[in-house]
């Protein structure tokens, strides 16, 4: 809300200068977040009046200008306008000032003459792009008097932020009312009651009000033989000091009182009404207005309009229409000024998209008890600057009055809330400021009368104990100091899953967060179309983030793709986050925390000793396990599955206690060229709750005193056998086996086709004893024998 | 006699010269063969004793084993010190050029976000507030009307919230958490919040539609302004070090009241004025105030016997101030050109 000073200074006497307005306003909870000097590019510029016009001794079309500009001494300018005239007043610039044109005025000889000033141009004040010559002013203004002061711009505006609570706000009075604490005066506002001649309104028009929820008063007065023109300079500059453009006196009167009562009116044509009357009723269905703005629009049953005896002609509180519009053939102007239900109103701004100056207001309360005085002094203010006559009497239509607020306030209980114990004079002193009335019932109990300008706000007796609060400081309610703050319960940031991410970093992993927003589109074709049901917003950003990401690997891909094209080819990232899924047999909204993984480029960094292996699946996998090692959680099983972005013959499924928990694999190259990335990525993802409630603590056992002893076998396997089932059959069948390592891959010429041969290094330990030779062949013995029994393997 | 004499007289000195020139161990074994083998020279003397007249033997005797001795110990001092020249140029031909680089493992590190959550965390965490957590996905009872924002209360206008099909929204704030925990937990109660919050912002350096917040809850009997003003200033001090001051506005949230916005004094110029602060001396970095009566209905409390406040903070804001990071939409762009800094 822009607020102008010098409006302030009319409603309420004070000696605050703006920075203080602004600094006591900031304290008690009205945010200034701007505060502008309206007249800045004028300083040093001053009304004066040419005394005396006469030629420059040696230029022809220049003359020489003694002006008066308030000084006991007169000034001598040398002028090249061709409109300076004897008895004219003018800005004039002294030395010294910086005019918004640009220009720096100084003392300068002009062919030989000294000018010691600068008679201005509008365009060399920065008023407009063009101007014929000097800037004439009214001569009623004294010379020297500052040029500010002639503009209106000797003033201040104040960019106050509204909080939502807060509809009062809206206006100087609300304002007003606030700095009322903080000065001497009291607030006074000026005499309203317009002079009533001609004809009586009930003779003139009729209200009627078929929806009284929706509008619970409503007010008019007439006026007549109104002359619709340009509105006078002091309502010019009023609403221009707070960034309002005129339009017509009429008009411009109703965003007067608007801004500075806070009440929004409507200014009907009286004469455009069809049957002259005004009926308030809620809209018929489809029924269509044409708003101000020029917009055809289709109204609902459940938004009030005012209409004329026929149709509609303003969507109630929100905007008038077209038709009934105030212009300069009006001669006879219907005010209305009411009181719509905020509820509905909003409702109906939303419905419309409109919101506008008066709808802003309505929703938020208007004061229903300042209405007569409103629509007075805006019948008053309109028959003054449009010479119009104000009909004899008022329409005051209530059918369901609004009564103030009446909330009880315990002593005590402002003790419990705020720490701060107020004697009974002290509250009664703070509220009173305000204009709350105060009535003590007994000892340690008030009841409050909430001002009609509060009345949605001040319900409660906690809202009463707020305005105690910020009206006594904030910074002067006392720090007990006395709240133990000792550690909380669940560990240091909620435990595993910060230690995975330390871990991971530690890995050599970087750690990225991704938007939740993801393209439907891209997803069904990397993803193919009914994989996931997909969260859909009802109204995207952008049509590229329409849905909830189903899973965190699209986006971390785009990640990897973002990051190659800075050509950093070594790519080792991780994402923790939520993914979104509805699909049925999932509970609730299928939200599910996940972890992602994406390798890409070379194992470690390039180094002068030998080239670094690349990433795969295994140094990915690797990852893994000595994620879930370290996390002590139970031996994951990887499993090879298919995964429509994974290429074939490369995803497993990471399985859990029976439950598949996660994929890993190799980029598909189909998925890749979709999203333009070389396919020599590879990915994972898991759910993290599993992985994380199994995370045990780790439980100690004595390290074995007594020396291994290492045996190595190499196994022809065929294609239906996987390394995991040999490992598993060898642990099964010999408990001496205390560790199988996997040392030696090898396909090629010298074996069978479609042939493998692996070469294990078993190692055989005991907690108890050092194993005897003859134990350990026995055992290995056993274990090749198994092997060849279980999966035809030959040990060569 | 005299010939025995200046024999080993000869021989001494020559075999002086000798062990000290000699170049290599092999050299220097030559010599000690020479000199003390079976048919050295010294050997030889001490052989032909029996041939030196009975009067002459003792001193002839004496002088040989002397030489003997004396010719022992410059071979083992002369073989320590070719040792030690050939240890210390084989050393040499093994050296390596130190500076050269080191193997290195990638570095990685965690999100600048979650960096400064960490932090925040910790910081409450020590101040006995506890992990909680609820889903991104809401309901308009969690969201806003338990936190007395019902339908067509003007303050929805700041939150402009992202609808889904079918009703849920994506919450607008962690707020929610504290509805949830509070139904499930009788009082007292100490939480904290993190998580990852929606609003329809359009996207500039200082807004995103995806950031992330913690807010705190603290409820007990007897509970007051004072105690909040109290733990945000503990918490500032632990955050941020032991100068900083706190400056309380007045404000309005609809699920607290009284409400303030809470100034930090600024981290950076400590109140002189700065670029970052704008010349105030003061961030704003908190929204809190003491929770509104009517959520607490609405969660079944008491509220004439519980009191309690709330505090919010944007971590997005506060990692933006304390790693002068000048644009929020870095963050969610994942450039590891960005990342790896942290």
């Amino acid at each position: 809300m822009n607020i102008s000073y010098k409006w302030l200074k009319s409603l309420l006497e004070f000696e605050l200068t703006p920075q203080q307005v602004a600094e006591r306003l900031t304290r008690i909870g009205h945010a200034v977040e701007e505060l502008t000097y309206l007249g800045s590019g004028f300083e040093s510029v001053l009304a004066a009046r040419a005394l005396k016009v006469s030629k420059h001794p040696n230029a022809d079309k220049l003359k020489l200008v003694e002006a008066d500009y308030g000084a006991t001494e007169t000034l001598e300018v040398v002028c090249g306008a061709p409109n300076v005239k004897e008895g004219g007043l003018y800005p004039l610039a002294l030395s010294g000032a910086r005019l918004a044109g640009g220009m720096t005025v100084e003392k300068v000889k002009i062919r030989g003459v000294e000018s010691r000033g600068m008679l201005c141009s509008e365009k060399e004040l920065g008023l407009s792009a063009e101007s014929a010559g000097l800037m004439e002013l009214d001569p009623v203004w004294k010379p020297g008097t500052p040029l500010a002061e002639v503009l209106g711009r000797e003033d201040w505006m104040l960019g106050i932020e509204v909080t939502a609570n807060r509809g009062d706000m809206w206006s100087h009075l609300g304002v007003v009312r606030e700095l009322q604490p903080f000065v001497s005066h009291k607030l006074r506002l000026p005499e309203a009651k317009p002079a009533e001649s001609g004809p009586a309104i009930n003779e003139l028009t009729s209200v009627r009000i078929e929806d009284p929820e929706g509008c619970p008063r409503y007010m008019a007065r007439v006026i007549l033989e109104v002359k619709v023109g340009p509105s006078p300079r002091w309502l010019i500059e009023r609403l221009a000091a707070v960034g309002q453009r005129s339009i017509n006196n009429v008009v411009d009167v109703t965003n007067y009182i608007l801004l500075e009562l806070g009440q929004p009116l409507h200014a009907f044509d009286l004469d455009k009404l069809e049957e002259g009357r005004i009926v308030v009723r809620k809209a018929r269905e489809n029924e269509k207005i044409f708003t101000l703005d020029e917009v055809e629009r289709s109204l609902g049953t459940s938004m009030t309009v005012i209409a004329d005896g026929r149709k509609p002609v303003a969507v109630a509180g929100v905007m008038g229409d077209k038709l009934s519009e105030v212009d300069e053939r009006t001669t006879r102007v219907l005010l209305e000024c009411a009181y719509f239900n905020p509820v509905t109103n909003r409702r109906t701004a939303r419905a419309l998209g409109m919101f506008t100056e008066a709808s802003r207001r309505f929703e938020r309360g208007t004061d229903f008890d300042l209405m007569p005085y409103a629509v007075d002094r805006a019948a008053r203010l309109i028959a003054e600057v449009a010479s119009g006559k104000v009909a004899r009497g008022v329409i005051d239509i209530c059918p369901r009055p609004l009564l103030r607020n009446e909330v009880r306030l315990r002593r005590e209980r402002v003790k419990r809330v705020l720490g701060v114990d107020f004697s009974e004079k002290e509250i009664e002193k703070l509220l009173s400021g305000l204009d709350f009335e105060l009535e003590k019932e007994h000892k340690g109990l008030f009841r409050v009368k909430v001002p009609s300008s509060r009345t949605l706000d001040v319900r409660r007796e906690v809202d009463l104990i707020e305005e105690l609060a910020r009206l006594w400081g904030y910074d002067r309610i006392p720090v007990p100091r006395r709240l133990e703050l000792t550690p909380g319960t669940g560990g240091i940031n909620g435990g595993p899953e910060w230690e995975l991410r330390r871990k991971l970093a530690g890995m050599g992993y970087q750690e990225v967060l991704s938007s939740s927003f993801v393209d439907s589109k891209l997803i069904e074709k990397i993803y193919g179309a009914g994989r996931f049901e997909f969260w859909r917003l009802v109204a995207p950003i952008s049509k590229e983030e329409d849905v909830l990401r189903p899973s965190l690997l699209p986006m971390l891909l785009a990640c990897v793709r973002r990051n190659l094209n800075q050509r950093r080819r070594d790519l080792a990232l991780f994402e923790i986050g939520n993914v979104f899924d509805r699909h049925p047999g999932e509970k609730g909204s299928g939200e599910q925390r996940r972890l992602a993984l994406a390798v890409t480029g070379e194992y470690r960094p390039v180094h002068w000793s030998g080239p670094a292996p690349r990433q795969d699946f295994f140094a990915l996998k690797g990852t893994l396990e000595s994620l879930f090692d370290w996390l002590k959680v139970p031996p994951m099983r990887f499993a090879a599955d298919s995964h429509p972005v994974l290429a074939p013959g490369t995803a497993a499924s990471i399985v859990h206690d029976g439950e598949k928990i996660g994929v890993i694999g190799r980029l598909d190259s189909g998925a890749a060229a979709e999203m333009d990335l070389p396919a020599e990525i590879c990915l994972a993802e898991l759910d993290l709750k599993p992985v994380l409630a199994s995370a045990a603590m780790p439980i100690y056992r004595p390290v074995s005193q007594f020396p291994g002893s290492r045996r190595d076998i190499s196994i022809l396997l065929g294609e239906n056998t996987s390394c995991a089932d040999l490992i598993e059959q060898v642990r099964r069948v010999s408990p001496l086996v205390a560790e199988v390592t996997v040392f030696d891959l090898y396909q090629g010429d010298r074996i069978p086709p479609g042939k493998i041969s692996l070469a294990l290094s078993i190692l055989f330990q005991s907690r108890e004893r050092t194993l005897r030779d003859e134990e350990v062949d026995r055992a290995f013995e056993e274990i090749s024998r198994s092997l060849i029994e279980k999966f035809g393997v030959q040990p060569r | 006699m005299a010939g025995y004499l200046e024999k080993i007289e000869e021989l001494a000195g020559q075999a002086r010269q000798q062990i000290a020139r000699a170049v290599s161990l092999e050299q220097l074994e030559q010599w000690r063969l020479n000199l003390l083998g079976r048919k050295g020279q010294v050997t030889a003397i001490l052989h032909d004793l029996g041939q030196v007249s009975p009067g002459e033997r003792p001193l002839v005797g004496k002088q040989a084993n002397e030489l003997k001795n004396e010719i022992g110990r410059l071979l083992e001092e002369r073989r320590a010190a070719l040792e030690k020249e050939q240890l210390e140029r084989a050393a040499a031909r093994s050296a390596i050029d130190v500076t050269l680089p080191g193997l290195r493992p990638w570095t990685g590190s965690i999100h600048p976000l979650n960096r400064t959550l960490s932090r925040v965390n910790e910081v409450l965490y020590s101040m006995g507030f506890s992990l909680a957590e609820g889903p991104e996905i809401e309901d308009e009872f969690h969201n806003f009307d338990a936190l007395n924002t019902p339908a067509d209360h003007p303050a929805r206008d700041e939150h402009d919230t992202f609808f889904l099909e079918g009703g849920l929204l994506l919450r607008s704030h962690t707020s929610p958490v504290q509805i949830r925990h509070m139904q499930a937990n009788p009082p007292p109660v100490r939480i904290i919040a993190p998580g990852r919050v929606f609003r329809r912002d359009t996207p500039d350096a200082t807004h995103s539609p995806i950031f992330h917040q913690v807010e705190g809850l603290y409820v007990d009997e007897n509970v007051t302004f004072g105690d909040l003003k109290y733990t945000l200033e503990q918490f500032a001090l632990r955050l941020f070090g032991p100068d900083t001051t706190l400056r309380f506005r007045p404000s309005f949230f609809p699920f607290t009241e009284p409400s303030a916005e809470v100034d930090c004094s600024c981290i950076f110029c400590k109140r002189k004025g700065c670029r970052i602060c704008k010349g105030s001396g003061w961030l704003e970095i908190l929204g809190c105030g003491m929770v509104d009566p009517s959520v607490f209905e609405a969660v079944g409390y008491d509220p004439e016997r519980w009191t309690g406040f709330a505090f919010g903070m944007g971590i997005d804001r506060i990692c933006l101030l304390v790693h002068s990071i000048d644009d929020i939409r870095l963050f969610l762009e994942s450039d590891t050109g960005f990342l790896s800094q942290f």
